[in-house]
């Protein structure tokens, strides 16, 4: 390799590169990940001395239940997930048909992606407000509809649909957030992602299948999923990833985590422990515990996508 | 030949004519009503950004914003209606009710009435409208109700379409705007200027540079992009709030974590620590990211440019700036969009490094203000319509690197 003083310079002129980077790197990205390795044994409200707690924490964990729910909670609203895929899937392939204008779809589908932060919570709040929001209005005039056509045919049957409390209902709040995540996401990255990997399916590919009869179903089981398979299998990792650790700023904005808990995900809850009761120690330990988690849900994916996925 | 015809398979029929004008025009339909689904919601924000409160949480919502204006002491006013003395048309009876209780029932008015726990409508027309002057935010609690009610014939009511751009200088002034926005962008541009100098800097040394341990720590590099913010995030918040200290200890000074104010007596922050730029900014310039998609970038250049310039005597510095650096425009640029909007979009980080309400970023401010805006929703939506504004200009100025920074990288938008 390089010998001698000519190595010694080398690593001189190599350090003045990567050096501020590197410093950086060291300080705020990895000698934290190994404070927070050793944060998890300890109690700390970071104005008393630490308290050495051994596995104390991590027995704590296990037996919150609290943190389980809030697991629940996050699996949950990974749900997305694969709605959103799908979603953005569809949207792709309509989209790749170039007709005239595409552009302007393709833009106005990315905006929602591009603007979601605290202004298009708030909105969305609105939109979900049980009595005067967007969601339960339309729910309203479908259910005067349906009057509408019962009376036309005769039928006595009426119906009241009046929409769910949506963020005030437990059992509605995480589908809500769903379906907001979904507005969000569908015309996103993904569906630039499937864009572009949809152009590079060679159209031979389809002539063959025209040939040989096949019918759009066919089309897509065949050629269309297998070739976008690749993309899919980054998508839903990084999916996954993501999902894992998400979640915060919606629940902070939109329903302070409520009601009861069903909106709190795991990054709420280490929120909630470190920042409004400094407990600094079992918060590590629940960071960790996600990162375990978002470890081994990787792992397995990656075992099943490869399998799966068809490269070229 | 015609037996090689025959045992070709049938070739499904092509779609001409009509049945192709057919699919293409449902094509479009469906996608403009899908862009309809989508952008309804921000044509929302923006009509209720210019409403008045009190037609915001109304049943039907308003689509086009209106305001009540009346005529009071020969000035025409924006007003709050609140109620109504109406005259019922049966016993002449005149009764003062409120204004939700004034409805139309059969092409007429009617006031609907509680008796014995059911709803009455009874026929009635209203013979006087009690209304106040409406200011949205100018007047401290309370004051509002303590302006004069004044009473007014109903034809003396208009209610026409009318936007109150008002409501965004009322968001400006009720909350420390302008400065969220300086402080949003003071942090966003630093670090793009942090990342695309260390990060190419850094790059450059991994791609093109031979020293031991390059790999190595490399590796180390994307390694850490596995793991969740929500790790590294505590141990940085202790050593944010200890740095101060720390540092002041070492230098035996008290700079590091003091306030400071300007000379008008605005809050400037401290130089470390909680509520400092340095760290709103700083901790985020460092993530693997840059580094890790520009230096795959750089090793696309061909040597043939480095090779050459050497031979004419080109420092390694000189081959940064001279070669490298130009032709990863596109690149730089690239990151340069991601890292300013992830910046601009970032939630947490300041959320907790921030106490003061003038050290806030924009989304931070617009958040904790939620509570005291309370029932003015619509300042509220103008501070989000003013959150989403840069976040839109930046995109559609640098969509060509966004879109092709997604391909590049699979990078999260």
């Amino acid at each position: 390799m390089i010998a001698g003083g000519s190595r010694r310079r080398a690593i001189a002129v190599a350090l003045l590169f990567v050096g501020p980077n590197l410093i950086g790197f060291l300080v705020f990205t990895s000698l934290p990940v190994a404070a927070a390795f050793l944060l998890a044994f300890y109690r700390w409200d970071l104005i008393s001395a630490p308290r050495f707690a051994g596995l104390g924490n991590l027995q704590d964990l296990m037996a919150d239940a609290n943190f389980w729910y809030y697991l629940y909670n996050t699996t949950f609203l990974m749900l997305g997930v694969p709605l959103g895929m799908f979603g953005s899937m569809f949207l792709a392939i309509v989209l790749a048909r170039n007709l005239p204008g595409m552009w302007a779809y393709r833009t106005a589908f990315f905006l929602p992606s591009i603007t979601a932060g605290v202004g298009t919570f708030i909105l969305w709040q609105w939109i979900y407000s049980p009595d005067f929001g967007l969601a339960n209005w339309l729910i309203r005039q479908f259910g005067d509809g349906v009057n509408v056509v019962m009376a036309a045919i005769h039928l006595p049957w009426r119906v009241a649909w009046n929409g769910p409390r949506w963020l005030d209902d437990p059992a509605w709040a995480k589908p809500a957030l769903i379906l907001m995540g979904l507005w969000g996401g569908i015309g996103g990255t993904n569906m630039i992602l499937y864009l572009a990997a949809l152009r590079n399916i060679p159209p031979e590919l389809y002539e063959a299948a025209d040939i040989d009869g096949a019918g759009a179903w066919a089309r897509f089981r065949h050629i269309t999923w297998p070739m976008l398979s690749p993309t899919t299998f980054f998508i839903f990792i990084m999916g996954i990833i993501g999902g894992f650790q998400g979640g915060f700023a919606m629940a902070h904005v939109m329903t302070g985590g409520g009601p009861d808990g069903a909106t709190t995900t795991i990054s709420y809850y280490i929120y909630q422990y470190a920042y409004q009761w400094y407990e600094m120690g079992y918060a590590a330990a629940i960071a960790l515990a996600m990162f375990g988690i978002v470890l081994i849900a990787t792992l397995i994916n990656w075992k099943v996508g490869e399998r799966h996925v068809h490269y070229e | 030949m015609d037996l090689d015809q025959a045992k070709l398979p049938a070739r499904r029929p092509r779609r001409h004519g009509v049945w192709n004008k057919i699919a293409v025009g449902s094509t479009y339909l469906f996608l403009t009503i899908v862009v309809a689904g989508m952008l309804f919601p921000f044509y929302w924000m923006v009509t209720t950004s210019v409403k008045s409160s009190d037609n915001v949480f109304v049943d039907p919502p308003q689509w086009v914003p209106r305001q009540r204006f009346a005529m009071i002491d020969g000035k025409r006013l924006p007003v709050l209606i609140l109620g109504h003395r109406v005259r019922l048309t049966e016993s002449g009876e005149q009764i003062e009710v409120e204004p939700r209780q004034l409805v139309r029932r059969g092409g007429r008015q009617a006031v609907r009435l509680e008796v014995d726990g059911r709803a009455v409508f009874k026929a009635a027309e209203s013979v006087a409208v009690r209304v106040r002057e409406q200011r949205e935010i100018d007047l401290a609690e309370g004051e509002q109700d303590r302006l004069d009610a004044h009473w007014i014939k109903p034809d003396a009511l208009s209610y026409p379409v009318h936007l109150r751009w008002d409501n965004y200088a009322k968001a400006w002034q009720a909350v420390p705007f302008g400065r969220a926005y300086i402080n949003s962008l003071i942090v966003s541009l630093s670090r793009v200027l942090g990342v695309l100098i260390t990060s190419s800097l850094a790059a450059f040394a991994f791609a093109r540079l031979e020293w031991p341990g390059r790999d190595k720590i490399f590796f180390a590099y994307l390694a850490t992009l596995m793991i969740p913010g929500a790790v590294t995030m505590i141990p940085v918040f202790i050593l944010i709030t200890k740095m101060p200290v720390l540092l002041d200890g070492l230098f035996g000074t008290h700079l590091f974590g003091a306030n400071f104010y300007s000379l008008t007596g605005t809050y400037l922050g401290r130089p470390m620590g909680l509520d400092s730029y340095f760290a709103l900014a700083v901790p985020g310039m460092f993530t693997a990211y840059g580094t890790f998609m520009l230096r795959q970038f750089f090793r696309t250049i061909a040597r043939d440019y480095e090779e050459a310039a050497r031979i004419d005597g080109c420092s390694t510095f000189g081959v940064y700036t001279r070669i490298v650096l130009p032709l990863s425009i596109p690149a730089l640029a690239t990151l340069g969009i991601f890292t300013f909007l992830g910046s601009w979009r970032g939630y947490i980080w300041p959320l907790i490094i921030t106490f003061d309400d003038h050290m806030k970023t924009v989304p931070v401010l617009l958040r904790s203000f939620q509570s005291e805006y309370g029932t003015l929703y619509t300042l509220l939506m103008a501070g989000s319509v003013l959150d989403v504004i840069p976040v839109l200009i930046v995109f559609l100025i640098g969509q060509k690197f966004f879109m092709r920074g997604i391909q590049i990288g699979g990078v999260k938008g």
